[in-house]
C-alpha cells in the first residue's frame, strides 16, 4: 500500500537578497553576506490514509513552513511531495493541481484568514462553485449543509465573520476547507488561539469529521497534550530537522531523542502539587546561525564530542525513527 | 501575614451597550510568599481584577464597590501620589507581552535604573548594580553586557525575563503576573516558572498568577481561584481543587484539557460559549451551559458558601468528591 502523503528530502531555504547598497558595501570590502535560513532540511516522512499525524516543535522549528509546502502554498526548494502517488511539487501538471485540491489547510487565526468583507455564505461557498462542486444556484443549500456539519446554525449564513465568536470563526474556517471535499486536512495550530472549553469543542469536531468523512490529518501544534490526544503518530522537529518519528503511545512512553524527552518533561501537567521543574538549559538557537553537528547539542545533557561535528541521521527502527547519535553508535 | 485582602470588589464598565460587570463581588486574601493562581477564560474578568488592585482601570470602567487592603492600607482611599509610590515599588505587575511594556527606544539599563531611582534616592551606580543582580537572578547570561542592549535585541523569552527582573528590582511585596508565559515556548515557559517559584520561596513575595491554563498553575500555585463571568466561582487549595472540583465549570475545564492518558476519547466539552458580559443571564451566569442547572439556578445567583478547609464555592449543586 502506498502512503497517502509521502515527503522525501523536502527542504526549504529562505534567502534575503542583498539590496544595492549592501552589494556596493560588499564591493568596498564590508562583511555583508546574504542571510540564509534552512527552514526545513531534508524532511522525510509519510502519512497513511485515515491517519492523524501530529507535527510538534517549538516556534521557529519549521513546522508551519512544512505544512505550507504540503498544502502547496509554498514551493519546495528541493525534494518531492507525493500525494497518492502524484508528485504535487511539479507545479504545472493537471494531475498535481487536482491532487492539491484534495489537500486543504485550516489556519491558526480565523480572523486573519477569513475575508472580513465577505458574508459567511460566500466565504464557504466560493471555492466550491469555482471548482464546479456546486452551482451558484445551489450554493446556499450546499453551504447550509456544511455549516450544519461543523456545528454552525445555517441561519447565520448571511452574517460577516466579525459577528461570530472565536470558536465559531474557526468553525467557518473548517467549513471553508471542507467545501471542496478534501481528503486531507492540514491544521496549523488551529486551536491554539481558542479558550480551553472551546478548544475541547473543536478537537471533538475534528474527531467527528475524521470519522464521518474519512479524513486524514496533518496536525501541527506546539501543544503536546493536544497531540497526544488526537494523533496516531508524531513527528518531532527541531530547528528545521525531523528529530524523531514514532507512534504516539511509544513516543510518550519512551522517547528516543533527548529533545523529545526534554519537551515531554516541560509540559505543565495537571498532577496537583508544587512540582520541581526540570529545566532544559538555553534557548532555541537562531536558525540564521544554527549550531554545527546536531542542532540540539548545545542544550543537550547527553551530548558528546561527535554531536558537535557530525549531524545525526534519522535512523529507522520498525515504526520508529530518531536522529540521535545515542541510537547510532554513541556520542563519543 | 496577610499581604492583600480583596473584599467584594466590583469593577463595572459603563458602555453604550449597557453596564458590563467585569468584576462582580470578588473576594480573596493572599499571604506572604503565597502563590494564587487566578484562572479563567478570556473575558472572565481576571485581568480587570489585577488592574483594579493597581488602580489602573480606565474609563468607562470604574471600581464601584468593595475594598482592597494592601498591608493593612485601603488602596481605594489612597491619594494618587501615594498610589504611584506603591506601583512598581511594593506592588509590581508583569504583563503578557513584554514588547508592549518595554520601551523600544531605550536601552535596558536606562529603563531599569529609572525604575529604581523613581522610588529610591540611590546613586546611578548603585541602581545599576541592583539591575545587574536582578537580571542575573532571572537567569540572563552575562547581565553586565546585556544591560546595554535594546529590547529588540532580546528573544521573546529573554524579554519576558527582563520584564520580570524589572518587577523584582525594588523587592515588591506583591507581584501580579498577567499571562506572562502564554506567548512563550514550553521549554522557555518552564524555565521561567522554575525561576518564579524559587523567587517566591526565597523572597517571600506574594504572587497572583493570572492564566487561562490550569496546568500552568497546577505546578506553581498554593491556591487557585476560578473565575467565570466576573465572579470567583470556586477557590481553595490547589491540590484540593484539582483533585476534587466542586463547581461544574471547574470540572468542565479540567475535563476539556487533552492528554492525561485519555487518548482518542471524546473530551468533556462545556456546551455553548461564554456569555455576553453586557447581557448576563439571570441567576447563575454558568447555568445556560451547565448540565446540573435547574430552575433555581436560572432565577437566583448562588451566594458564596465556604467550607472548613478554606474552600469557597458559588453553586447550588456542587459535585461531590470530584465525581467528574
Amino acid at each position: 500500500m502506498t502512503a497517502m502523503l509521502e515527503l522525501s528530502n523536502v527542504s526549504r531555504v529562505f534567502e534575503k537578497n542583498l539590496d544595492s547598497i549592501e552589494k556596493f558595501a560588499r564591493v568596498l570590502g564590508a562583511k555583508v553576506s546574504q542571510a540564509r535560513v534552512n527552514a526545513v532540511q531534508d524532511a522525510c516522512f509519510d502519512v497513511q490514509r485515515g491517519e492523524v499525524v501530529g507535527l510538534v516543535g517549538e516556534s521557529g522549528c519549521g513546522k508551519s513552513t512544512l505544512g505550507r509546502m504540503v498544502a502547496g502554498l509554498l514551493p519546495v526548494t528541493s525534494g518531492t511531495i507525493h500525494f497518492d502517488g502524484v508528485d504535487v511539487t511539479a507545479a504545472h501538471s493537471d494531475a498535481a493541481k487536482r491532487a492539491r485540491l484534495r489537500v486543504q489547510m485550516i489556519f491558526q487565526d480565523p480572523m486573519s484568514s477569513l475575508n472580513p468583507r465577505l458574508r459567511v455564505n460566500d466565504i464557504i461557498g466560493e471555492a466550491a462553485v469555482f471548482h464546479g462542486l456546486t452551482s451558484r444556484r445551489d450554493m446556499a443549500a450546499y453551504v447550509a449543509d456544511l455549516m450544519t456539519k461543523v456545528g454552525l446554525d445555517p441561519s447565520y449564513a448571511q452574517r460577516y465573520p466579525h459577528q461570530f465568536s472565536g470558536g465559531q470563526r474557526q468553525r467557518i474556517g473548517i467549513a471553508r476547507a471542507l467545501a471542496v471535499q478534501p481528503e486531507f486536512l492540514i491544521c496549523d495550530e488551529s486551536i491554539a488561539a481558542l479558550d480551553v472549553s472551546i478548544q475541547a469543542q473543536v478537537i471533538n469536531l475534528f474527531q467527528d469529521l475524521r470519522r464521518d468523512l474519512d479524513l486524514t490529518y496533518l496536525f501541527i501544534s506546539h501543544d503536546l497534550g493536544v497531540i497526544e490526544h488526537i494523533a496516531d503518530r508524531v513527528v518531532v522537529m527541531y530547528l528545521g530537522r525531523v528529530v524523531e518519528i514514532a507512534p504516539t503511545t511509544d513516543l510518550f512512553d519512551s522517547p528516543r531523542h533527548p529533545y523529545t524527552q526534554a519537551l515531554l518533561d516541560q509540559v505543565p501537567k495537571l498532577d496537583a502539587g508544587r512540582r520541581t521543574y526540570h529545566v532544559i538549559k538555553g534557548e532555541i538557537p537562531s536558525p540564521l546561525n544554527p549550531p554545527t553537528g546536531c542542532h540540539f547539542h548545545p542544550r543537550c545533557p547527553l551530548a558528546g564530542p561527535r554531536c558537535k561535528t557530525q549531524a545525526p541521521r534519522l535512523v529507522h527502527d520498525g515504526a520508529r525513527a530518531a536522529a540521535c547519535h545515542l541510537n547510532d553508535g554513541g556520542v563519543a | 501575614m496577610t499581604v492583600l485582602s480583596v473584599e467584594n470588589l466590583q469593577t463595572h464598565f459603563f458602555t453604550d451597550a449597557g453596564v458590563v460587570k467585569a468584576v462582580d463581588d470578588v473576594s480573596f486574601t493572599l499571604n506572604k510568599g503565597e502563590v494564587l493562581g487566578l484562572v479563567g477564560e478570556s473575558g472572565s474578568g481576571k485581568t480587570v481584577t489585577g488592574f483594579s488592585i493597581l488602580r489602573l482601570v480606565d474609563a468607562p470602567g470604574r471600581v464601584t464597590g468593595g475594598t482592597i487592603r494592601f498591608l493593612g492600607q485601603d488602596l481605594a482611599t489612597l491619594p494618587d501620589r501615594e498610589m504611584r509610590r506603591l506601583r512598581g515599588h511594593r506592588i509590581a505587575m508583569i504583563f503578557q507581552d513584554p514588547m508592549m511594556t518595554l520601551n523600544p527606544v531605550l536601552r535596558i539599563d536606562t529603563q531599569m535604573i529609572e525604575a529604581v531611582q523613581a522610588h529610591e534616592n540611590v546613586s546611578k551606580k548603585a541602581a545599576r548594580d541592583r539591575a545587574i543582580q536582578a537580571l542575573a537572578r532571572v537567569g540572563i547570561p552575562s547581565p553586565q553586557e546585556r544591560l546595554n542592549a535594546y529590547p529588540h535585541q532580546f528573544s521573546g523569552g529573554m524579554r519576558q525575563r527582563v520584564a520580570i527582573a524589572i518587577a523584582l528590582l525594588n523587592g515588591p511585596d506583591l507581584i501580579i503576573a498577567d499571562e506572562p508565559t502564554t506567548a512563550l515556548d514550553v521549554t522557555i515557559q518552564s524555565q521561567i516558572l522554575a525561576e518564579v517559584q524559587d523567587l517566591a520561596r526565597e523572597t517571600g513575595t506574594a504572587l497572583i498568577w493570572i492564566t487561562h491554563d490550569l496546568a500552568v498553575v497546577a505546578g506553581l500555585a498554593d491556591r487557585i481561584a476560578v473565575m467565570y463571568a466576573g465572579r470567583i466561582v470556586e477557590s481553595g487549595a490547589a491540590t484540593s481543587i484539582l483533585n476534587a472540583p466542586s463547581h461544574p465549570y471547574t470540572a468542565g475545564l479540567l475535563g476539556s484539557i487533552p492528554g492525561h492518558g485519555r487518548r482518542g476519547d471524546r473530551l468533556t466539552q462545556i456546551a455553548g460559549m461564554a456569555p455576553n458580559m453586557a447581557n448576563l443571564p439571570a441567576g447563575c451566569a454558568f447555568a445556560p451551559r451547565c448540565s446540573y442547572a435547574d430552575t433555581t439556578c436560572h432565577t437566583r445567583a448562588p451566594d458564596v458558601s465556604s467550607s472548613h478547609d478554606g474552600r469557597a464555592l458559588r453553586c447550588f449543586h456542587p459535585l461531590r468528591g470530584g465525581a467528574e
